[in-house]
């Protein structure tokens, strides 16, 4: 349970790497007091589920339809008639 | 193995109706507007409703070359109800390599004043090929993921190949 807490902590002070270090998206070294880290362009590239990923794009998608049919397009129909 | 799912639906209402939204898809001006996210600009190819008609759309960044985007094939049309189209085929139904095999179908239905808009999109297997260069990486990831390239682009001056070195305080 302290481990978990220290652990948490820790995310909570440096989400970023703390979570995406543990997925492989990054590695790091530590030199002296310098901790440099690398970011993993391709592990990144595939970290999130396939799947979701093709979801959220599609959803993504979805609102800009509704977003340029409702701002745009509505009005544009109103203005013609 | 189990057997992961690998179909997609995305459903939402849209306050305009079905004549509208068909409008909105059907026009080449303005599918360009919104089929592809901002800053990247889409150029559509073909647009040919009809079964066995094409569906091309290109895209690029800036200045540069238009680069591929979709090369598909409509199967199914019914003014402003249901429009299906495939990746799998390109036109007049040649088969193709796609670069992500999936199968679209995209219905409207009236509801109140407006449409209920659905996306229904059919893939090969639950992980296809996971290429992330055309249609998956420039229509965007995860926020996190997105957050992290974001904070890549700011280290291009320690930019190492694929590999980004970045600078971090020392480990408390």
């Amino acid at each position: 349970m302290g481990t978990r807490r220290a652990a948490s902590a820790a995310a909570i002070a440096r989400p970023t790497c703390g979570s995406f270090e543990k997925d492989g998206l990054i590695s790091s070294e530590k030199i002296g007091r310098v901790r440099t880290c690398r970011l993993n362009a391709e592990r990144l590239a595939s970290a999130e589920s396939w799947l979701s990923e093709q979801s959220a794009l599609w959803q993504a998608r979805t609102d800009r339809l509704a977003n340029y049919v409702e701002a745009q397009m509505s009005r544009s129909i109103d203005d013609a008639d | 193995m189990p057997i992961e799912k690998s179909e997609l639906t995305i459903a939402r209402f849209i306050n305009a109706p079905p004549a509208v939204v068909w409008k909105a898809w059907s026009t080449p001006e303005h599918l360009a507007k919104w089929w592809i996210p901002a800053p990247i600009e889409c150029q559509v190819v073909k647009l040919d409703l009809r079964p066995g008609g094409g569906f091309e759309t290109r895209m690029r960044k800036g200045q540069g070359e238009f680069q591929p985007h979709v090369d598909g094939c409509f199967l199914e049309i019914v003014p402003e109800a249901r429009l299906v189209w495939t990746t799998v085929l390109t036109e007049g139904w040649q088969p193709a390599e796609a670069w992500l095999a999936l199968t679209a179908i995209i219905a409207l239905e009236a509801e109140g004043a407006g449409t209920r808009y659905s996306a229904r999109v059919l893939h090969k297997n639950a992980t296809d090929s996971g290429k992330h260069d055309a249609m998956g990486f420039h229509d965007g990831w995860g926020t996190a993921i997105d957050q992290l390239s974001k904070f890549a682009e700011r280290l291009k001056s320690f930019d190492t190949g694929r590999v980004q070195r970045i600078r971090l305080q020392d480990d408390p």
